[in-house]
């Protein structure tokens, strides 16, 4: 019978139930698998997929209490446990769940539905492994991110091998999106909606409306979609993220609500649902929504300690100051070595003592915070940076506010959007403070350098600059004009000196910041091309 | 009666079938492995192979069921892309392959290997699925799974060389379809869900639709769905 042999492959059986285990087991020996590890729940998987590199994993997607296949399968990608070579199958109870899962970021490589013989699981898994070995240059592109090349790839292999492209037509049409090449992502849905009213198709068609700002047109589009398939999860994820554009956040947290019914264990997804409600002052949501959060993120790489602050925030508006407390002393336990995070805890656990009443407390641990702010190694991030600057604002610490501030803006002098936040939490307080000078001298500071830098550059003096770079980077980790020139540097050193690890990896570093900045798209892409040339290079 | 709002009737029902989906397996992969014991007497083989029959029958009618009920309940949209057909045909082959042995039935496809067309895979299987059980009972020794194009859509045809389907159901009346399918037990469910299944495959304005004849393999039964 063993024409076809897995022989050295190593597999990894997760299924709750023992006797599908062993039948699991027992389909793949007439194929010389002798290594073979098995797990029972999310737990057992995780352990031995960060241990292991599989090159097998069937695994079952309902596995009662705990983490479900979807999450395991998360968590290996985003752990990088999971290289391309690795096939991972999804075993299913209901086909109905494929049109659910589907639409998420990381899928499986393919799905079987129960019951299902070893004839039937050996097709599939012959199937899975042609098609990886077919589409190898396609994969390393997309793990690249070189765009323009896996579009080019696309339209090779559709050519070599007419039918079966479906699948193929669709990543072309995302990747175009992604590339904003819009006109030619519309042809194909037209042509494919010309034959066949695909939801895929349907779908990427409001996404392009979306991303030329025309959200009335995209939000009937998404909902005429929703009406006919109700359970398509991501049309219910971008018309969320339209009635916000739009400014409806009551109806786009309904929206998230009941994309969360379809799939309830998506972390991502829950948080999504508790920033809206926080936005709408929903705070019975944000708890039950956080809440969530931090359950399904238990022992993931997900976790964050944002969720348990966020979480005493709601509590202390839901009159639960107790377990605002016990949610804050869980990020001291849970998040020791994390300065930000306990930053953050000490801030709540103020507001919370100011919330009943304890004025005195409530002050002494804004100082606490204070000092913290001055010891803390790391630049404070985004978010928490403006929380702070409203509690000091509000504490009469106008100048411990500005050195926060300052770092803030100098870290964003090209985001609108953030800055005009900054301006709305001036315009708040009764500081009688105007940012807007601080913001200018900023933005001339940052400009200053990077006019520098690149004529450092220019003049060749690779090494001046990427020290002027690096000064400021370590000021203003994620400055958008800073991380791109930063990389230009960086990959012009490599070419003048060679391939070094260590370059690379900072060229990597800064090249990572930028990868989803619209108004740098295509300084983003010559770069990236050009670092991979280098990575790859023997 | 407090709490009793919080128990989510689906969240019930997915836990179920998954449960049942994996006794099923189990019988059906352990009946499958027994199959192939060399050791076991005719009359043992002939015993396993009514206990797999049968299970084939629970799990199809199980399929069935759940996916009216997901119907009729707004729960399911047809999940349709397309798919190669022949690959279609040869996993439900693979699916019936040890009954078909056992029986000494020869299996042939008859359907252009690149042939391409637009439908709910999982939904489509279950049909033809159920059709080739029922054949695998009624048969002589000679089941056919045939698909082509023709310019209304494509036709999945499974043909036998039994002795075709009594009249009863051949000249059912499609109003009356559904109390007459249901007296006559699984066959009415498994054409009343095929009729079902074919009927919201939509194209514009075509829809597709099931046959029943006995044009079949020497006058055999021969059962079509047409989708647009």
């Amino acid at each position: 019978m063993a024409l076809w042999s897995l022989k050295d492959k190593k597999v990894l059986i997760i299924d709750d139930f023992a006797e599908m285990r062993s039948s699991l087991r027992n389909m793949l020996t007439p194929f010389d698998v002798t290594d073979i590890s098995m797990a029972k729940n999310g737990d057992e998987a995780i352990e031995l997929i960060t241990q292991n590199i599989f090159d097998i994993i069937l695994c079952d997607y309902n596995l009662g209490e705990g983490k479900d296949g979807q999450q395991i399968l998360e968590e290996a990608k985003l752990r990088g446990q999971l290289p391309y070579s690795t096939v991972f199958l999804m075993v299913t109870a209901e086909s109905t769940v494929f049109m659910v899962m589907g639409a998420l970021e990381h899928q499986p490589d393919d799905y079987l539905t129960k019951p299902f013989n070893a004839s039937i699981l050996q097709k599939r898994l012959k199937k899975v492994l042609d098609k990886k070995s077919n589409l190898k240059e396609l994969s390393l592109a997309l793990q690249e991110d070189n765009k323009s090349l896996a579009i080019e790839l696309c339209d090779r292999e559709m050519s070599l091998k007419p039918g079966h492209h479906n699948e193929l037509l669709k990543l072309k049409t995302e990747l175009l999106i992604d590339e904003q090449r819009f006109d030619e992502a519309r042809e194909i849905c037209d042509s494919v909606i010309a034959e066949r009213n695909l939801p895929w198709a349907r779908l990427n068609i409001a996404k392009i409306y979306y991303f030329r700002e025309e959200y009335e047109t995209s939000k009937q589009l998404l909902e005429d979609i929703i009406k006919e398939i109700e359970n398509y999860v991501s049309a219910h994820d971008w018309l969320a993220q339209t009635l916000i554009k739009l400014g409806y956040p009551v109806k786009a947290q309904e929206t998230i609500e009941s994309a969360i019914e379809q799939s309830p264990k998506s972390v991502q997804r829950q948080r999504l649902l508790a920033e809206t409600a926080e936005t709408n002052e929903d705070f019975v949501t944000s708890e039950r929504a956080r809440r969530h959060a931090i359950r399904t993120s238990k022992n993931s790489v997900l976790s964050d300690a944002n969720d348990f602050t966020k979480l005493a925030q709601a509590q202390i508006n839901n009159g639960k100051p107790k377990e605002a407390l016990k949610s804050i002393e869980l990020v001291k336990h849970q998040f020791k070595g994390d300065e930000q995070a306990q930053i953050a805890a000490t801030l709540s656990k103020s507001k919370v003592y100011k919330a009943i009443g304890r004025e005195k407390q409530s002050l002494e641990l804004i100082d606490e915070v204070s000092d913290m702010v001055k010891k803390t190694s790391t630049p404070i991030k985004d978010n928490l940076a403006l929380e702070i600057t409203e509690t000091f604002l509000a504490h009469d610490k106008a100048d411990a506010a500005q050195s926060i501030v300052e770092q803030l803006v100098s870290n964003n002098h090209d985001n609108q959007e953030l800055l005009d936040k900054v301006s709305q939490v001036y315009s708040k307080s009764d500081s009688g403070q105007d940012p807007s000078a601080m913001v200018e001298s900023a933005r001339k500071e940052i400009r200053a350098i990077n006019n520098k830098g690149v004529k450092l550059l220019e003049a060749g003096n690779i090494d001046e600059a990427i020290d002027l770079f690096d000064q400021a980077l370590a000021k203003t980790p994620d400055n958008q004009a800073l991380n791109i020139n930063s990389a230009q540097a960086y990959i012009m050193k490599i070419k003048s000196t060679g391939k070094n690890e260590s370059l690379l990896k900072k060229a990597r570093t800064c090249l990572e910041k930028t990868a989803n900045n619209k108004d740098l798209l295509q300084r983003y892409k010559t770069l990236n091309a050009a670092y991979w040339k280098f990575a790859n290079k023997e | 009666m407090p709490g009793k709002e919080n128990i989510n009737f689906n969240t019930i029902m997915a836990s179920s079938v998954h449960d049942m989906k994996n006794s099923l397996s189990i019988i059906l992969d352990t009946a499958e492995t027994l199959a192939n014991d060399d050791s076991l007497s005719k009359t043992q083989h002939q015993s396993l192979d009514l206990l797999h029959i049968e299970g084939e029958r629970l799990n199809n009618s199980f399929i069935q069921l759940l996916a009216l009920y997901r119907i009729e309940n707004n729960q399911y949209s047809l999940n349709i892309d397309s798919h190669n057909v022949y690959d279609c045909l040869e996993e439900a082959m693979l699916e019936n392959e040890t009954l078909l042995a056992h029986h000494n039935i020869e299996l042939e496809i008859q359907c252009d290997q690149e042939l391409e067309w637009f439908f709910d895979r999982a939904m489509t299987l279950g049909i033809i699925n159920t059709i080739i059980n029922n054949a695998l009972r009624h048969t002589n020794n000679i089941i056919a799974l045939m698909a082509n194009t023709d310019e209304t859509g494509i036709v999945i045809s499974i043909l036998d060389n039994g002795t075709g389907y009594p009249d009863q159901i051949l000249n059912r009346d499609d109003d009356e379809q559904s109390e007459l399918s249901f007296n006559s037990g699984n066959t009415g469910l498994g054409l009343h869900f095929a009729k079902i299944v074919a009927e919201m495959h939509i194209k514009g304005d075509q829809c597709g639709h099931i046959e029943l004849s006995n044009d079949g393999i020497n006058c055999g039964g021969k059962f079509s769905i047409h989708l647009p």
